[in-house]
């Protein structure tokens, strides 16, 4: 299993000192959109490659944006990355644009598009997509549970999960359910990837604000999802409040913490 | 006018502060304005209203990180009244241009043009306009400030329709 994080420009200037312990690199495809192209080619002279997509709205029903999904392959060419990912989510429909990502209700119909699409994205750039689970303070309700509609969307896209565990465990406090009983819902063979950050708080709610360390009830979740499925990498996902290069170094030690298993 | 599905309305009462007010008080009301397909109502109207001014104030949160990199400057001189001011202007307005960010700053600071008269940088201020406008060049003169000891020429100039440049002469005087 390799470690990595994902790319930040305010983390590139320590990426570039290849620091130990860093095997892969995400990168947001958006970010690298108009520009940027020869960075990722020298990038992937030095870690694996992933991309990584906000924007694509799998979830939006009727053809993927064109233009959107032209820009996202040239990132991918660009990188020729093990394998892509996105969403299960969506972030616009025909008439509003949200700009971030949103929850879809777990039915067959949602399901139908999110997979067809993601076949669609796979095909346009040749390599395996993932798709990721999303926080959600609403709970949305569909003929399916949450895991049926993912073990079922994994199955119908022909794809993998990018599990968020720190995503699932927002949702598993939020909503009151066991994170634990949700993963061995999961297909483990579908899972190979994972992403981890420190949580937030508001009040009572917890929040995913992708700028706190790792907690230490998120360490334990990951080494269950490892334990549990073949996880091939787990990437640090911070946006913000960075830390120093010590910093950065000691939330890379938590991952290694998690493959270590012991 | 077509009935329209959960996934656009979930958008519509996430993007729309008044509609989620309405949803909270009077759901069947909301759906009628909303014009939701018959199939959909069951689902829409088991949401929690707590829970998706939650999920709307979270988009709000997201709008605002992205706004904070476009004015940094006004943001710090908002200090901690800057989430305040921007729900206030965020809750009932999504911006359309392209880019989200730029265009969400932009609307923001003429918000606050219009409430909170000085309080936006002008460098940013003149920066923004310029960026929305199709002026070819601009300059503004800046008076020193807690950020910039001394006065200077801020100069725009645009070389192709979607692309310009910024410089910044500080004056000996």
């Amino acid at each position: 299993m390799n470690i990595g994080i994902g790319y930040r420009r305010e983390l590139s200037a320590w990426i570039a000192t290849k620091p130990a312990g860093i095997e892969c690199l995400e990168i947001t495809a958006e970010h690298f959109f108009g520009n940027g192209e020869d960075r990722l080619k020298h990038l992937r002279t030095s870690f694996h490659l992933f991309v990584h997509g906000l924007g694509l709205s799998l979830g939006t029903p009727g053809p993927l944006d064109s233009k959107r999904l032209d820009q996202f392959a040239r990132i991918v060419n660009a990188a020729d990355p093990d394998w892509i990912s996105e969403h299960v989510a969506f972030t616009r429909t025909g008439e509003v644009d949200l700009g971030h990502l949103n929850p879809l209700p777990p039915t067959r119909e949602v399901l139908i598009t999110v997979a067809d699409h993601a076949r669609q994205v796979a095909d346009r750039c040749g390599k395996p997509i993932l798709l990721e689970n999303i926080t959600s303070h609403v709970r949305l309700t569909g003929e399916l549970s949450e895991t049926d509609f993912l073990n079922q969307l994994c199955e119908r896209a022909d794809c993998g999960l990018l599990l968020d565990v720190t995503n699932l465990f927002i949702n598993s406090r939020n909503h009151g359910f066991d994170p634990l009983q949700w993963l061995h819902e999961i297909e483990p063979r579908r899972i190979k990837q994972l992403h981890i950050v420190g949580y937030s708080r508001a009040g009572d709610r917890y929040t995913d604000s992708h700028a706190a360390p790792i907690q230490d009830e998120l360490i334990e979740l990951a080494r269950a999802v490892v334990a549990y499925a073949p996880v091939k990498a787990i990437l640090l996902e911070r946006d913000d409040d960075f830390p120093d290069a010590a910093g950065l170094e000691r939330e890379i030690s938590k991952l290694e913490r998690i493959r270590a298993r012991d | 006018v077509p009935a329209i599905d959960f996934t656009t309305a979930l958008a519509r009462l996430l993007q729309e502060g008044l509609l989620r007010d309405e949803f909270a008080t009077q759901p069947e009301l909301a759906l009628k304005r909303l014009n939701l397909c018959e199939p959909d109502r069951v689902a829409l109207l088991a949401l929690n209203a707590a829970d998706l001014e939650f999920q709307a104030q979270i988009l709000l949160r997201k709008r605002l990180d992205a706004v904070r990199h476009v004015i940094p400057e006004t943001c710090q001189r908002l200090r901690e009244q800057t989430w305040r001011l921007f729900a206030d202007y965020a809750r009932n307005f999504w911006p359309k241009s392209i880019p989200f960010a730029a265009a969400d700053a932009y609307a923001f600071c003429a918000h606050l043009q219009a409430t909170q008269s000085g309080i936006v940088s002008a460098l940013e201020w003149n920066r923004l306009r310029f960026a929305f406008s199709q002026r070819r060049f601009d300059a503004h003169l800046l008076r020193p400030d807690a950020r910039q000891s001394r006065t200077a020429v801020q100069i725009l100039f645009r070389f192709r329709p979607c692309r310009w440049r910024e410089l910044r002469l500080y004056l000996k005087f």
